[in-house]
C-alpha cells in the first residue's frame, strides 16, 4: 500500500513532471519566437539598408547632375555624403544576407553595380570639372548611367522582394510558433489542473483514511504513551527513593569497609609486633637452647666426676681392703704375739703388753677402716644416687631441649603464621581499601543514578506533558483531516 | 673430718701414748684373762688364748684319707703338718660350711677350723661368769658388753684323742676340767 508521503510525492512528482514539460515547451516556444524575431528584425534592418543603398545612390545621382549642370561645389555635398556612406552600409549589409546565398549573389552584383556608377559619377564631376560643361553633358547624353541605374534598381528591387518574401514567411513561422506555445500553455494548463485535481482528491482521501487511522493510532499511542509516562515516573521516583536508601546504607557499609579496613591495619601491626616478639622469641629460645646444652654439659661434666668420684671410691675401697688385711694381719700378728708371750710366762708378759697395744691398734685400725669403708660406700651410694638423680636430671634435661626445640619449632610455625596472618590481614587492608573505593563509586554511581532517576521522573513528567499536547494535538489533527471529532 | 672422729683419734692418741706412761700392772695382767671371740655357725664364741698356739687364716688344707669324724684334713703350721678339725663339727653344731681361721691348740699338735674371728679381749675376773647354757663350758665371758660362751678346748682334744665326737657326750663332759674352768678356780 502506497503511503500517504509516497503519494505527496508522486503527485508532486507529476505535477513538476507536467510543468517541467510545459516549462520546456513554452521556453523552446519562445525560444523560436525570439529567434523568428530576430531573424525579422535582420530582414527589417536588410530592407532599410537596401531602400539606403538606392537613397544614397539616387542622391550621389542628383548631386553629380546638379553639379554637372551647375558647377557648384555645393550639389556636391549629397554625393560626397553617400561616398562617404556607402562603404559603411555595404560592409553592415553584407552580414545580414549571409545566409541566403541569392541574397548574397545580387548584393555582389549591386556592389558591382555601385561601385561602377560612384567610379562612373566621380568621372563626370571629374571630366565637368576639367572640360566643363559640355563635355560632361555630352557623357550624360549617352545614357550610360540611366542604364546603370535601372540596372541596379532592378537588382535592389528584386534583393528588396526576396526580403520582403523572407518577411512574409518568417511572420508565418511566428504564427505557427506562438500557436503552439498558445496551445502548449493552454493545454499544459488543463493537464496540470487535472492533475492538481487527481492528486487533491488522492491525497484527500488518504488524507482522511490513512492519516486520520494514524492520527488515531497516535492518539491511542499518546494515551498509552502517557499512561507509560506517569507509570515511568512513579517508578522513577520509587526508584529514586531506593536509590536514596541504597546510598545510605552504601554510606554505612562504606563506614563499615573504612572501620575494617582500620581494623585490618591494626591487625597488621599487632601482627608485625606479634612477629617481632616471635623473632625475639626465637633468639630468647635460641639462648635458652644454648643454655640448657650448656647445662647439658655441665651436667655431663658432673657425671664423669661423679662416676670419677665412684671409681676413685672404688679405688679407696680397693686401699680400704689393702688397709683392712693389714689391720686384720697386724690382729692376727698381735693375737699370735700374745699367745707366744703367754707360753712365754713372766718373760713374755711385758711383750704381752706391747702385743697387746699392737692388738688395740689393729682393732682401732679395723674399726677405723670400717667407718671408712661405710663413709666409702655412703660416698659410694651419693654418687650412685647423684649419677641417677644427674641422670634423671640430664633426661630431664634432654627432654626439657626437646620440649624446647618443639618449642622453637612452635615458635617459628608460629612466626610463619603470624607472617602469613600479616600477609592475610594487608590483603584484607587492600582489598577492604579497594572496596571502599569501589563502594564509593558505586555511591556515586548510584548518587547519579537516583538523580537521573528524578531526571527520569522529570522527563516522564514532561513526556506525559507531551503524550498529552499529543493527544490533544492529534485530536485537533484528526478534526482537521476529518471535520468531525472522533 | 668431724668433731667425733677427732675425738676419737685424740682419745687413741692419749691411750697410746698412756701405754708407754703407766707402770706395768702386774697383778691385774696376773688376772687378766685373753679370749678369741670367734663365730660359729654364725652364734660367737670365746676361745681361751692360753690354750692356743696360734692364730692363722684358713688356707686349703691337704686332704687326708682317713674317717674320723670332724677331720678336714692335714694343715701346715710352721714348719709342722697338723690335722685339722672342724670345730663347729666338734662341738656338735654339724659341719661348717666356709671356715676361715684356724686355731692352733696348744695342748696337742691339731689345728681347729671356725669360720668367724670378733678380735681378743683382755678381760678381767669380773668379766667370766658361770653360765649353765647348752655350750657345755659351763662358763661364758662378757666381751664388749654381750656375753660369749667359752669353749674347753681340753675336752674337745681329749674326745678327738678318744674318738668321742658325739655332740652330746661332749656338751654332757664336766666343764671343770677346763682350763679356763682351772684358771677361773
Amino acid at each position: 500500500m502506497w503511503t500517504f508521503g509516497r503519494k505527496l510525492a508522486v503527485g508532486f512528482a507529476l505535477s513538476f513532471a507536467l510543468l517541467m514539460l510545459i516549462g520546456v515547451l513554452a521556453y523552446r516556444g519562445v525560444d523560436v519566437l525570439a529567434q523568428n524575431s530576430y531573424q525579422v528584425t535582420r530582414t527589417h534592418a536588410a530592407v532599410t539598408h537596401i531602400g539606403g543603398l538606392l537613397s544614397l545612390m539616387k542622391d550621389a545621382e542628383t548631386s553629380q547632375r546638379g553639379y554637372l549642370l551647375t558647377g557648384e561645389e555645393g550639389y556636391l555635398e549629397p554625393y560626397r555624403s553617400a561616398l562617404t556612406s556607402l562603404p559603411k552600409l555595404i560592409s553592415e549589409l553584407k552580414p545580414l544576407l549571409r545566409d541566403n546565398p541569392a541574397q548574397q549573389a545580387r548584393f555582389e552584383q549591386a556592389s558591382a553595380m555601385i561601385d561602377g556608377l560612384m567610379a562612373m559619377h566621380k568621372e563626370r564631376i571629374e571630366t565637368r570639372r576639367g572640360e566643363g560643361q559640355e563635355a560632361a553633358i555630352r557623357n550624360v547624353k549617352l545614357g550610360e548611367g540611366k542604364r546603370r541605374m535601372d540596372e541596379l534598381r532592378a537588382v535592389i528591387t528584386q534583393m528588396e522582394d526576396e526580403e520582403t518574401d523572407l518577411l512574409r514567411e518568417r511572420a508565418r513561422e511566428v504564427e505557427s510558433t506562438a500557436n503552439g506555445v498558445r496551445q502548449t500553455i493552454v493545454w499544459g494548463t488543463v493537464a496540470g489542473a487535472l492533475l492538481v485535481l487527481a492528486a487533491a482528491l488522492t491525497l484527500s482521501r488518504a488524507l482522511t483514511g490513512q492519516v486520520g487511522t494514524a492520527v488515531k493510532h497516535v492518539q491511542r499511542s499518546s494515551a498509552e504513551l502517557q499512561a507509560a509516562a506517569n507509570q515511568q515516573a512513579a517508578g522513577a521516583r520509587e526508584t529514586a527513593t531506593s536509590m536514596t536508601e541504597i546510598s545510605t546504607t552504601i554510606s554505612e557499609l562504606l563506614a563499615t569497609s573504612r572501620q575494617i579496613a582500620d581494623s585490618a591495619q591494626r591487625v597488621v601491626g599487632i601482627a608485625e609486633q606479634t612477629a617481632s616478639f616471635a623473632r625475639g622469641g626465637d633468639g630468647t629460645l635460641q639462648a635458652a637452647r644454648e643454655t640448657i646444652a650448656a647445662m647439658r654439659r655441665q651436667i655431663d661434666l658432673v657425671v664423669d666426676h661423679m662416676l670419677d668420684l665412684g671409681r676413685k671410691s672404688q679405688q679407696i675401697g680397693v686401699v680400704l681392703d689393702l688397709v683392712g688385711e693389714l689391720a686384720e694381719q697386724t690382729n692376727i700378728l698381735a693375737i699370735n704375739a700374745t699367745i707366744e708371750a703367754t707360753v712365754a710366762g713372766d718373760a713374755g708378759r711385758r711383750f704381752s703388753v706391747v702385743a697387746d697395744e699392737i692388738r688395740k691398734l689393729a682393732d682401732r685400725m679395723t674399726a677405723s677402716t670400717k667407718d671408712i669403708r661405710v663413709q666409702i660406700d655412703d660416698v659410694r651410694g651419693a654418687v650412685n644416687t647423684t649419677v641417677m638423680a644427674t641422670e634423671t636430671g640430664s633426661k630431664a634435661v634432654d627432654a626439657g631441649a626437646r620440649q624446647f626445640d618443639e618449642v622453637a619449632a612452635t615458635f617459628g610455625r608460629i612466626a610463619g603464621l603470624v607472617v602469613t596472618t600479616m600477609d592475610a590481614a594487608r590483603e584484607i587492608e587492600l582489598s577492604t581499601k579497594q572496596q571502599a573505593t569501589a563502594v564509593e563509586q558505586l555511591n556515586v554511581a548510584l548518587s547519579n543514578t537516583a538523580q537521573a532517576s528524578r531526571e527520569t521522573e522529570a522527563s516522564s513528567g514532561q513526556t506525559s506533558q507531551t503524550a498529552t499536547e499529543l493527544a490533544e494535538m492529534s485530536r485537533d489533527l484528526l478534526r482537521l483531516v476529518q471535520a468531525q471529532p472522533t | 673430718m668431724t668433731e667425733a672422729t677427732r675425738a676419737r683419734l685424740r682419745d687413741w692418741r692419749e691411750a697410746f701414748d698412756r701405754s708407754f706412761a703407766e707402770p706395768l700392772r702386774r697383778r691385774e695382767d696376773e688376772a687378766a684373762l685373753d679370749v678369741l671371740g670367734i663365730r660359729i655357725a654364725g652364734d660367737p664364741f670365746a676361745l681361751n688364748l692360753a690354750d692356743l698356739a696360734g692364730l692363722t687364716p684358713a688356707m686349703p688344707p691337704a686332704p687326708y684319707p682317713a674317717t674320723a669324724p670332724g677331720l678336714l684334713g692335714l694343715a701346715g703350721h710352721q714348719g709342722q703338718v697338723l690335722p685339722l678339725y672342724d670345730l663347729q663339727a666338734l662341738i656338735g653344731r654339724g659341719p661348717a660350711t666356709a671356715p676361715r681361721w684356724w686355731a692352733i691348740t696348744r695342748a696337742a699338735p691339731l689345728a681347729l677350723a671356725f669360720e668367724g674371728f670378733d678380735g681378743q679381749w683382755r678381760l678381767l675376773p669380773g668379766d667370766r661368769l658361770q653360765q649353765s647354757d647348752a655350750t657345755g663350758t659351763g662358763w661364758a665371758v662378757r666381751c664388749g658388753g654381750a656375753l660369749r660362751p667359752l669353749i674347753e678346748l681340753e675336752g674337745v682334744i681329749a674326745a678327738i684323742a678318744g674318738g668321742q665326737l658325739d655332740g652330746a657326750a661332749f656338751a654332757d663332759r664336766d666343764t671343770s676340767t677346763t682350763t679356763a674352768g682351772r684358771a677361773g678356780r
